[in-house]
């Protein structure tokens, strides 16, 4: 039990400290000035419990200081300096006994001292030093170790209970009391107070018993000598009186004296102590004990001392009182006897208590004790997967602990085993998904190493590189490590292009794109986009690439970065550049003659230069529209080019629809007539508002009339409708041919795809008719398409977003819009 | 006024031929034809045309530089112009009419309708 002796605490040079060691010593000084009687000739005195609180709290050198001033008080009250050396001994040996870190037990330790050393000191000093017998020494050590364990054991206790205390503890940084030393401390204070607190009253009942039969014995002698003082009548001589007093005395250890009021007669018999010769004072009446004064020590004084009564007569002529005295020795002697056994009893009890107190408090504590340390070993053996021996126990109590304690380490330790196996088998999965993903990670490596002809580079979501292939560094100059965690793709970029998309953005999405989201923000909201852009190599070059952004999405749905795969597109861009010069040349070539020889051939056959043989006019006739089939072709061609090559401009303007598919109608009715083909037209009265360029929009219409006339029966009709729901306009050309072919449907927008049915009298086509109305159809922001049932005819439908003709806005669709227009 | 007077230049002997077929058998005009803008230039004035149909693709002076140089005789200062082009873009368009043009014809041309699409154009352009 260690107490605030970590002298840290209180440290020992603080004023405190200092302080506090005063503090002590005051206390055991005082305490041993007051002395506390517990029956006759035995006085406790209290200073060494102080000491002994002092050494507990403050430390050796404290406890010794204040146990030492203590024991000097003992010369001043005691007037010898043998209690001084055996109490000073005491705290000294407390002192050095004392190991704060090992279990305290000062009791054992106190009771040691004074079976060992201070009992035969005490005795041999007392009845040598102060020429005491000896049975009387032995009896004074008897109760000086009676005094000085009871001491220990209250300030024992003491600490113990203020130990308990929570803050105090923490405060002084105490560990725990063993239920040992709780249960030793404990069960000693109760058998001694059970003990001791009997004899005390006994005592004390006994002293009271002797001291009034005293009293009675000595009153009944002063009645006695009262009445036979009555008998002897006038005058009194004095030979009478002392002869009268003198039969009255039992013996020689009884005194009466007569008090007179004149005050100088003195009439005594016996031996009177207690009143002096001379002086014949007047003494107070009534029973009292008189000590001699100059006598120590206390023992001695006490045998010498007498009882003494003085009786007041009021009908005695001349004579105050009479003063009975009677020697205290029979009563002391008896005391003293009793008093002897007493101290016995009491030492018995005490050497009785600690034998028992130990082995009890051993006894009761000794499995939770066993428990306790098994405790601290289970960890380990859990650790190790070793049994752990648990105690038994008679007691019940100790039993269900220890059984449990053993179940719950069997739990545990099989928990522990099953979660070793499984952290072992964790491991091992670990290690085999370490190597797959070494294993994926090396293919991918071989992957992008191997795609050399693409610059591959991703980027974490703040758009700073973090890969960067070697197909990358092959294009661009720099090397992986120049950029990876270093750079965004800003720097590889060209700055006015980023600018320019970041304004289209801007616009296109109503809110603020800049810097990287450029290339981003599309890409999130449609999983991938392509776009071309020029790429900055390191030393200043630049590169037309084909740039395809898709955002990295993790299984949680977010985004960790982007992937930028880019295609050098400048050969790329080279053939496109030349195909369409060679293209547009050659078309432009073609015109030329084609000019003349149409031109030629229309003048004949207009007739204008005459007449001509039939044969010859039908021929001549054939010659015409091919020459207008191969303008046609030459436009259609001239058409594609500039598509693909993005450099059609269309105008689109707000218009009705209806009027540009009568232009178209009228457009292609010398074909219809040609074809014997009616062509039919269903339109919605109001006039259906949409943003087109008006004539490629007749374009596109007269491109599907024209199919259809081609591929319709003779006779047949080809109906052409325009109807709109509240935001969608539809034109359908409906035909009632042959329908389109299930393998055809797939290819029926692709640049030159002709149906293979045979239909030799409808040749004619360019087979770019469908694929120039679906670029022009999508870039009036329109759509296209089909419905047909081979052997049931077709139809083709257009859509545009329909417009308010007030306002000139989209019109939005109704909440519950099913299309109603059909696929 | 009616028109009646036209020049044309044109370097592809075969387009002049069916021209002047359609200028004159059909349309009934009095025509110069002329195979390229030097030429143009040494008789336009003394033909005095009332109109000018302009090829914009021939070699040594094309139609643009051919204009620029006709213009510079006064008589012809203010001769409508019409040019004829086998290519056709928006912004090409734009560049003739900024030019001065009052009208461009696409090749291949209406033989049958040329003369009255010229009629047209120097009506609405004749001041």
């Amino acid at each position: 039990m260690t107490i605030a002796a970590k002298q840290g605490v209180i440290s020992k040079a603080g004023i405190g400290y200092m302080m506090l060691v005063l503090l002590f010593l005051i206390a055991a000084v005082g305490l041993n000035y007051t002395r506390l009687p517990l029956f006759f000739s035995v006085e406790f005195i209290f200073g060494s419990a102080v000491a002994v609180l002092a050494l507990l709290v403050l430390g050796r050198v404290a406890a010794i200081i204040a146990g030492g001033a203590a024991a000097a008080v003992t010369l001043a009250i005691w007037g010898h300096p043998y209690a001084l050396l055996v109490f000073t001994a005491e705290i000294i040996w407390l002192s050095w006994r004392w190991r704060p870190d090992k279990g305290f037990n000062l009791v054992q330790q106190d009771l040691l001292f004074w079976l060992v050393a201070g009992l035969p000191a005490v005795s041999l000093l007392y009845t040598y030093g102060l020429d005491i017998n000896w049975q009387t020494s032995v009896l004074i050590a008897l109760k000086q170790m009676t005094n000085g364990v009871f001491n220990v054991l209250l300030a024992s206790l003491l600490i113990l209970v203020l130990q308990s205390q929570q803050p105090i503890r923490r405060h002084l940084a105490l560990p725990l009391t063993s239920l040992r030393q709780w249960l030793f401390h404990i069960l000693i204070a109760l058998t001694l107070f059970a003990g001791f607190v009997p004899l005390l009253l006994d005592a004390r009942k006994l002293q009271a018993e002797y001291m009034y039969s005293v009293e009675q014995r000595l009153q009944l002698l002063a009645v006695t000598v009262q009445k036979q003082l009555q008998t002897l009548g006038q005058p009194v001589n004095e030979a009478d009186i002392a002869k009268l007093l003198q039969a009255v005395l039992p013996d020689d250890s009884y005194g009466v004296q007569l008090l007179y009021s004149s005050g100088s007669v003195v009439s005594r018999a016996g031996f009177i102590k207690s009143v002096d010769i001379s002086t014949a004072h007047i003494a107070e009446a009534g029973f009292s004990h008189w000590q001699p004064v100059a006598i120590s020590p206390l023992l001695q004084r006490w045998r010498q001392s007498r009882y003494v009564l003085v009786h007041p007569t009021a009908d005695l002529p001349g004579i105050n009182a009479v003063v009975l005295e009677h020697s205290a020795k029979e009563v002391m002697t008896k005391l003293e006897q009793d008093s002897a056994r007493q101290l016995l009893l009491m030492v018995s009890f005490l050497l009785l208590a600690t034998l028992i107190a130990n082995w009890l408090s051993k006894a009761i504590s000794g499995p939770l004790h066993r428990l306790a340390l098994v405790s601290e070993k289970l960890q380990v053996n859990i650790a190790s997967g070793a049994e752990t021996d648990i105690p038994a126990s008679i007691v019940a109590e100790y039993n269900t602990l220890g059984l449990n304690l053993r179940a719950m380490s069997r739990e545990l330790t099989s928990a522990f085993n099953i979660s070793k196996a499984n952290q072992s088998d964790l491991v091992r999965q670990v290690d085999e998904r370490t190597q797959q993903l070494q294993q994926t990670n090396s293919q991918l490596e071989a992957i992008l190493a191997a795609a050399s002809d693409f610059s591959i580079i991703a980027t974490n979501s703040d758009g700073q590189i973090s890969y960067f292939s070697r197909g990358a560094e092959k294009l661009l100059g720099y090397t992986a490590e120049e950029l990876v965690g270093k750079q965004t793709p800003a720097i590889l970029h060209v700055a006015e292009e980023v600018e320019q998309r970041s304004q289209q953005l801007t616009e296109l999405l109503q809110q603020p794109v800049t810097g990287f989201r450029a290339f981003v923000v599309m890409a999130e909201q449609q999983g991938s986009e392509t776009r071309q852009w020029h790429y900055v190599r390191k030393d200043g070059d630049r590169v037309p690439v084909s740039l395809t952004v898709t955002p990295i999405v993790e299984a949680t749905g977010d985004i960790s970065g982007y992937l930028g795969v880019a295609k050098d597109i400048s050969e790329r861009n080279r053939h496109e550049k030349l195909k369409n010069e060679f293209i547009s040349t050659v078309s432009h070539e073609l015109r030329t003659p084609l000019t003349s020889l149409y031109a030629a051939l229309r003048i004949i056959n207009s007739g204008k230069l005459g007449e001509l043989p039939v044969k010859v006019a039908n021929l001549l006739q054939l010659a015409e529209s091919n020459s207008k089939r191969l303008g046609r072709l030459i436009n259609d061609l001239l058409d594609i080019e500039k598509l693909t090559a993005g450099k059609f401009q269309l105008t689109l303007e707000l218009q009705p629809i209806q009027p540009l598919l009568m232009q178209a109608i009228n457009d292609i009715a010398g074909y219809a007539a040609q074809y014997k083909v009616t062509i039919v037209s269903d339109f919605a009265a109001v006039p259906l508002l949409a943003k087109l360029d008006a004539a490629r929009f007749v374009q596109v219409a007269t491109n599907l009339l024209s199919n259809a006339i081609k591929f319709s029966p003779t006779g047949a009709s080809v109906t052409v409708r325009a109807y709109a729901d509240t935001a969608t306009i539809q034109v359908d050309v409906i035909d009632q041919g042959d329908g389109i072919a299930d393998d055809f449907k797939q290819r029926i927008f692709e640049k030159f795809a002709q149906s293979d049915a045979a239909n030799t009298r409808r040749q004619g086509g360019t087979g770019l008719g469908l694929a120039i109305s679906k670029e022009l159809t999508e870039k009036m922001a329109g759509q296209i398409g089909f419905t047909s049932i081979a052997g049931k005819g077709a139809t083709f439908w257009l859509r545009f977003q329909r417009y308010d003709g007030q306002t000139g806005t989209e019109l939005p669709a109704e909440a519950n819009h099913s299309t109603s227009l059909g696929a | 006024m009616a028109l009646e007077r036209v020049m044309h230049v044109e370097d592809d002997e075969s387009i002049r031929a069916v021209a002047e077929i359609a200028l004159t058998d059909v349309a009934g005009f009095t025509l110069l034809s002329c195979e390229s803008g030097q030429s143009a230039l040494a008789q336009a004035e003394a033909f005095a045309p009332q109109l000018i149909l302009l090829d914009v693709m021939m070699p040594q002076m094309d139609g643009l530089q051919t204009l620029a140089a006709l213009r510079q005789i006064p008589a012809l200062a203010k001769t409508p112009v019409v040019f004829m082009t086998a290519k056709i873009q928006q912004a090409e368009k734009q560049r003739y009419l900024d030019a001065g043009a009052v009208g461009i014809i696409e090749k291949p041309f209406e033989p049958m309708e040329l003369g009255d699409t010229l009629s047209q154009l120097y009506q609405q352009h004749s001041v």
